[in-house]
């Protein structure tokens, strides 16, 4: 396999274009790893777990280190900012939700707004957490709104 | 910085913009008021304080020096209104003290300026304070709501609200406009032909606000937005008893029927878009 990498500053995104003779096993293995949410190493009770991102409800910030809950109910340690999550990881379906945390878009399964003026995220198994009003802006340009 | 402080900051900030428009205003209206009052005060158009407190203090400058300051200090006081909008929890909480606080400052002004001669006119002004607070409120959070159901509607989520959260800040609007305006106005309106009250409220602002505020309930609530031009014919009576008299039970009909009016036209609309 050939490796070619051409920059242009005029692309907004990375754009990745293969080039293949055929369908082969080679080419949908690479699909495969191209299009697969990357691995993150969480940590818990002195043990290093790979972390399927596609499996983490949300990521947010606790006693100074930055947490994963996943979808199971457990809770993981994350070595990596918040920040650093965010441009690790899909922008589209980790969005910021407030300054302390990202939430994974694609297990949100309601959002409410009360009559406090509060708005509250409901992800997967019912866990629930708050969107700061500052970022609702910045969460509707990432959905395109 | 942490929130707090950074809410702090804007707090002050505001304050200090605040106040020299408070002075500004306040001598604005007593200016304004001069010019048109008839038959003209004592000290002229230019009399910046009321006549009471001009008699009351030995001097004109302590007079005008003492409003100075009671009218920078509104001035702060109301330019601060919007900072509780910039809290992440207790917005409710924090904008109530800080209706609360507008208030006490607002009536201590008033008295120590002497700006009302009689105390129905003080009770009148703060019901117009509170209208605004309840307007800028329902207005935040009629945009907060139409944020929610753009991002859920382009997430795919359940568009459902219970139809009780989607009527109660148009609620909350009707009551203020309806209860609060009325002595708001009359306050202000002339003794002999009450202008105001008599025909600007009943005729023009009562059944636009209703017509108007109706339409996107139409175009939201499948059948429960009936219940809105019932309220709305409901929140007039009270007025209608307390400041005016039996005579002016047409507003109940023209808040209904405008309401009414609003909202089919809402219903319509929408029954359009979906054939579509």
């Amino acid at each position: 396999m050939k490796i070619d990498v051409e920059l242009d500053p005029a692309l907004e995104e990375l754009l990745v274009r293969i080039l293949a003779p055929g369908e082969t096993a080679e080419l949908r293995a690479l699909l495969g790893r191209l299009e697969e949410p990357p691995k993150l190493t969480g940590f818990r009770a002195g043990e290093a777990v790979p972390l399927d991102a596609g499996e983490v409800l949300r990521f947010y910030g606790e006693d100074k280190a930055v947490r994963a809950q996943t979808a199971a109910g457990e809770v993981y340690t994350v070595h990596l900012r918040l920040y650093e999550l965010e441009e690790r990881l899909d922008k589209r379906t980790f969005v910021r939700v407030s300054h302390s945390e990202i939430v994974n878009w694609k297990r949100v399964t309601a959002l409410d707004l009360s009559l406090a003026g509060t708005i509250r995220i409901t992800l997967d198994g019912g866990a629930a957490t708050y969107v700061s009003r500052r970022y609702v802006k910045k969460i509707k340009e990432v959905l395109g709104i | 910085m942490s929130e707090s402080g950074s809410i702090r900051r804007e707090c002050l900030r505001r304050a200090k913009e605040g106040f020299p428009w408070g002075i500004a205003l306040v001598y604005l209206v007593f200016v304004v008021g001069n010019a048109f009052s008839i038959p003209k005060p004592q000290g002229g158009s230019l009399l910046v304080v009321s006549q009471a407190m001009a008699e009351g203090c030995k001097s004109p400058v302590t007079a005008a020096l003492a409003q100075f300051f009671w009218s920078g200090l509104l001035g702060a006081a109301l330019n601060t209104a919007e900072v509780p909008f910039l809290l992440e929890r207790r917005t409710l909480l924090w904008s109530g003290v800080h209706f609360l606080a507008t208030a006490a400052v607002f009536s201590l002004a008033g008295w120590r300026c002497r700006w009302f001669p009689i105390w129905e006119s003080w009770l009148c002004l703060l019901g117009l304070l509170l209208l605004l607070y309840v307007l800028k409120w329902s207005v935040r959070f009629l945009e907060w709501q139409a944020d929610i159901r753009a991002i859920r509607k382009s997430s795919g989520l359940d568009p459902a609200e219970p139809p009780w959260k989607t009527l109660a800040p148009y609620l909350l609007l009707a009551a203020a406009v309806e209860l609060l305006l009325p002595p708001g106005l009359r306050v202000v309106d002339a003794g002999d032909f009450p202008v105001l009250t008599g025909l600007f409220y009943p005729f023009l602002v009562l059944p636009l606000f209703c017509f108007f505020s109706a339409f996107p309930l139409g175009t939201r609530l499948r059948r429960r937005w009936l219940f809105y031009p019932a309220a709305c014919a409901a929140l007039t009576l009270p007025c209608v008893f307390l400041l005016y008299n039996h005579t002016a039970l047409f507003q109940a009909w023209a808040a209904g029927i405008a309401a009414l009016a609003g909202g089919t036209l809402g219903a319509i609309l929408r029954k359009m878009k979906k054939t579509e």
